[in-house]
């Protein structure tokens, strides 16, 4: 008499040592399907390089631009003038010679009289422009004005020579030198001695 | 040719080394897919799907362990997703338990039953069934293993498994005395 036995053990080992034969056929949808795959793939990775260049060509194109804004937005910040109005006031170039005198006469006490230099610039539209300064404006003439007041007259003297401002300061020196400074000082000397 | 070499080729998507692994292991393949699967054209669908994705990785392969049981591997999640595919669209079976006493011992003399009778039994399962008996029985996962695979209890699994023998035994035993002597 047979033992009894569990189902699942007794199909488990019939099936054991069993084989079915698949189609070859089966083969070619096989290879058809890898070379869909393939070809998906393949466009997956050219797109994704299209994109790439894309994206790169886009950057490269907006560089020069953006680069070209900078400096137009920098621009009026460091370089640009203001010329509203018509004058403009700016340091004089004064040689060494010409430093020491004025020094000097600023020791004789002639402060109550200003020189003024402004710089007369030829007359603009009243906007604003633009002034590149690493590229210096040829175009434009500068002259330069000199400025003379006497504060004891009142008088106000133009000129574009400076050797009429100077001749005018000279003489007014030899004035100071030789007369009034002289006496008051004397004067408050002779004051303060008991 | 050696079989390391074929793999060394097909990796390099070698047509012919592709073609000739084909050859070797369709057949231990399609047998494979034949007891997890509903009916032959269910199983010839999931053989080509198995080695379409065998050879899409099989740069994944390293070498360390059978490639025979890489690829009924493969074959295997293959014929579960499909399972789970279909089995979305069906009302799910009665999960009630049944318990171990049950009677799944039968008179071992199935040598007489002709192949193709056994593997219709196991076709004929509901699809859940087959799934467990398959994966329990045939390639030795645990319980635990099916409930994580197909997504389910352990006991659902185990009460399955037990469910699908009592079914075969039932039909088996018909098809024994339906065999002619």
């Amino acid at each position: 008499m047979k033992e009894k036995e569990d189902i699942g053990k007794i199909i488990a080992r019939r099936l054991e040592q069993e084989s079915m034969v698949a189609d070859e056929m089966l083969w070619q949808s096989i290879e058809a399907s890898l070379d869909k795959k393939r070809k998906k793939r393949r466009w997956f990775l050219w797109s994704i390089l299209l994109l790439f260049v894309g994206g790169f060509g886009s950057v490269l194109t907006f560089l020069p631009s953006e680069k070209h804004t900078t400096e137009t937005l920098t621009a009026p910040e460091s370089h640009s003038v203001e010329t509203s109005s018509q004058t403009i006031e700016v340091p004089i170039t004064i040689s060494k010679e010409e430093l020491a005198n004025s020094t000097a006469n600023k020791d004789d006490k002639t402060t109550d009289n200003h020189i003024i230099a402004v710089q007369e610039q030829p007359k603009k539209e009243n906007r604003t422009k633009r002034v590149n300064t690493t590229k210096p404006d040829t175009t434009t003439v500068v002259t330069t004005t000199y400025h003379y007041y006497n504060n004891s007259t009142g008088e106000m003297m133009n000129t574009h020579k400076k050797e009429t401002i100077d001749s005018i300061l000279n003489s007014e020196k030899n004035v100071l030198d030789n007369g009034k400074i002289k006496d008051s000082v004397q004067k408050k000397k002779s004051e303060n001695r008991p | 040719m050696e079989l390391r070499e074929l793999i060394k080729k097909a990796k390099k998507n070698n047509r012919e080394a592709q073609a000739e692994l084909f050859k070797r292991y369709k057949d231990t393949l399609y047998f494979l897919s034949i007891k997890y699967c509903h009916n032959q054209e269910d199983a010839e669908d999931n053989l080509q799907d198995a080695f379409v994705t065998i050879f899409s990785k099989i740069n994944q392969y390293n070498g360390k362990g059978s490639f025979e049981g890489w690829m009924k591997r493969i074959t295997i999640y293959k014929a579960i997703d499909r399972y789970k595919q279909k089995n979305s669209h069906e009302i799910p079976i009665s999960q009630t338990h049944i318990h171990e006493a049950i009677d799944t011992e039968i008179k071992s003399d199935l040598r007489h039953i002709p192949l193709s009778t056994v593997i219709k039994c196991i076709q004929e399962l509901p699809h859940q069934y087959r799934m467990v008996f398959n994966l329990y029985q045939m390639d030795n996962h645990s319980h635990k293993e099916i409930a994580k695979l197909l997504s389910i209890s352990e006991s659902t699994s185990k009460s399955n498994y037990h469910r699908a023998k009592l079914l075969l035994k039932e039909r088996l035993s018909q098809g024994k005395s339906e065999t002619p002597k």
